[in-house]
């Protein structure tokens, strides 16, 4: 599926020419209705287990070749054929974006900032998804294409492309009552069908209290403090 | 789904026709020169460098990109001064937070691009009489150097801009005679003196008719409103020298990221570039290990950890500034905010003590 959609988007890309940045086409805007930000914990109850989900694929895809493979033994077919080749890959390429998956999203806290135009989320121990809502909404720079979107539905998006053929995107979306958030990690890879999607639920907490906070400063770099 | 795919294939499609850094013709290594001799003109020019301008450049990048450009515009004019300090041709050399028309020589600068790649300035260059030495746009390409990682912070991956810049602003120094050099001198102390006091000095300075300033004559040596005024200039100088330590402070912080930060933005766009000259940019191939999409985002995740760090420094120095304690006759002052909004309470708190003790 990734495959075609990228040949049909290689072809219409030769139809534009490449002007640059200052020519990024100006897509139209949505303004966030649903408020993110706060501070929020993981809550390992309702999150995915990278691990565990791995082993469901695995065994879910291993299945699928044996029932393969029985059918072509009763149909007479001896030996390796494509399909099952194929089948072997994609259980590769499974484990080894869940492998990647779990490498790269592993912050228990996060902190988000948002504003009418603007929103920042700080995670523990990575970088910051930052997502400004009045520019274009495709970053276009040199080292990874970002693009980012508050979408009708109330869900944040955050994309980035690679060099190697990796895209990864972060999709945030809050429970109708507001006490949890749902950050899906999809991994995808641009020559292979498969992806790979880790769910990590967070929920809300007062800063503060019973846990420490942090304020940046020229003179004293991060401090951080006991709450009350 | 739909609306997932349709995003994609537009990234993909954008992702084609993103521009990666131009290819820059590097430049030759250009050394600084130094000052060879003792005989050379004993005349050094004190040299006030403005925290560079970044207007035009915020037009065309990101609110985040611009946080992180706020700290580059503090960084870059010591990575100048301390080039300009190197040559050993001149006097104190002061990074301000903004321009100074009454110093001797005045350089103030734009960024008109800066990334890992390529960096662009335009440089104008003014003594006190108003004379422009130089209005020029440096280019420099960091491919002519490697980023080595056990060097990062040692040289600025475009010190030859700032080798050429310093070299030439020198040349122009070499051509002055004696009487000019007392002039830019006289003409700086004598514009301090009329912005403190517009009535007591404004009969000694006067326009041509290509509107350049020049001296009528100067004040007596032992006119003590004059004297005061010199007075007070000493302190401001004192001032600055703190600011100016401030402005130390942060570049000696920003070493701890920004140099990372521009290796992995330069092994980045060195990538992608690399993949563009193979007409495979829009297929964004892939090496088919897992290692290499592991190493590449770890490069990606770096590079982001420093931008955040980066930014957080940034928003620092104009919000977060310590308060800068100052001594002026016994006084002791105590100044809060960003530099720049220091620089201009001082100067205020300076004119208003020169004014009473005048009265």
């Amino acid at each position: 599926m990734i495959n075609k959609i990228l040949t049909l988007c290689l072809f219409a890309s030769m139809l534009f020419s490449c002007a640059g940045v200052e020519q990024a086409p100006k897509l139209e805007v949505d303004f966030p209705v649903v408020n993110f930000s706060g501070h929020w914990e993981i809550d390992h109850e309702l999150t995915e287990s990278p691990r565990d989900k791995i082993r469901w694929l695995y065994e879910v895809a291993k299945s699928q070749i044996e029932q393969q493979q029985r059918r072509q033994h009763q149909g007479g077919s001896i030996g390796p054929n494509l399909q099952n080749l194929s089948a072997i890959n994609d259980l590769r390429a499974v484990v080894g974006l869940g492998t990647l998956a779990e490498s790269i999203s592993r912050a228990n806290v996060l902190v988000i900032e948002q504003s009418d135009d603007a929103i920042v989320v700080k995670r523990e121990g990575d970088y910051a998804l930052s997502c400004d809502f009045t520019e274009s909404e495709v970053r276009l720079h040199n080292l990874g294409n970002e693009y980012c979107h508050f979408g009708r539905n109330g869900q944040v998006v955050f994309l980035v492309a690679l060099p190697e053929g990796l895209t990864v995107v972060n999709r945030m979306v809050l429970s109708a009552d507001g006490r949890r958030l749902n950050v899906a990690t999809t991994l995808i890879s641009s020559d292979l069908d498969q992806q790979f999607t880790l769910n990590r639920v967070y929920m809300r907490f007062e800063a503060g209290r019973d846990m420490y906070d942090c304020k940046f400063t020229l003179k004293d770099k991060k401090t951080c403090w006991l709450g009350q | 789904m739909i609306r997932f795919v349709l995003i994609l294939s537009l990234f993909v499609m954008l992702f084609a026709c993103s521009s990666t850094p131009k290819k820059t013709t590097p430049i030759e290594i250009l050394n600084i020169e130094l000052k060879k001799s003792l005989s050379e003109p004993s005349h050094r020019l004190n040299v006030s460098i403005a925290s560079f301008d970044t207007k035009q450049v915020e037009k065309k990048i990101s609110r985040f990109r611009s946080d992180l450009l706020f700290a580059e515009s503090n960084y870059m004019p010591v990575v100048l001064k301390d080039t300009l300090l190197r040559s050993d041709f001149w006097g104190a050399v002061r990074v301000l937070p903004e321009t100074d028309p009454t110093a001797e020589l005045m350089i103030q600068v734009e960024i008109i691009h800066s990334d890992a790649v390529q960096l662009s300035l335009l440089v104008q260059v003014l003594d006190s009489r108003g004379f422009v030495w130089l209005d020029k746009n440096y280019t420099d390409s960091s491919l002519d150097h490697a980023y080595f990682p056990k060097k990062l912070g040692d040289e600025d991956p475009f010190q030859d801009l700032y080798n050429e810049i310093a070299n030439d602003i020198n040349l122009v120094r070499k051509t002055l005679v004696e009487k000019e050099l007392n002039s830019i001198l006289d003409m700086s102390m004598l514009r301090y003196a009329i912005a403190l006091s517009p009535e007591a000095f404004n009969s000694f300075l006067d326009t041509d008719a290509n509107s350049r300033l020049y001296l009528t004559s100067l004040p007596a040596r032992n006119d003590p409103m004059y004297k005061r005024v010199k007075n007070i200039r000493e302190s401001e100088y004192r001032f600055i020298d703190i600011m100016d330590s401030q402005y130390q402070k942060f570049y000696g912080m920003m070493q701890n990221s920004y140099p990372y930060w521009r290796e992995y933005s330069f092994e980045l766009m060195v990538y992608n570039d690399k993949l563009k000259e193979k007409g495979s940019l829009g297929k964004r191939p892939s090496s088919g290990t897992w290692g290499a999409m592991e190493n590449v985002y770890k490069t990606y995740k770096e590079y982001k950890l420093n931008e955040d760090e980066l930014r957080e420094l940034g928003n620092s120095l104009s919000t977060e500034i310590e308060p800068t304690i100052a001594e002026l006759d016994g006084h002791v002052f105590e100044l809060t905010g960003s530099l720049a909004s220091q620089y201009k309470e001082w100067r205020a708190l300076l004119k208003r003590i020169y004014q009473s003790e005048t009265q």
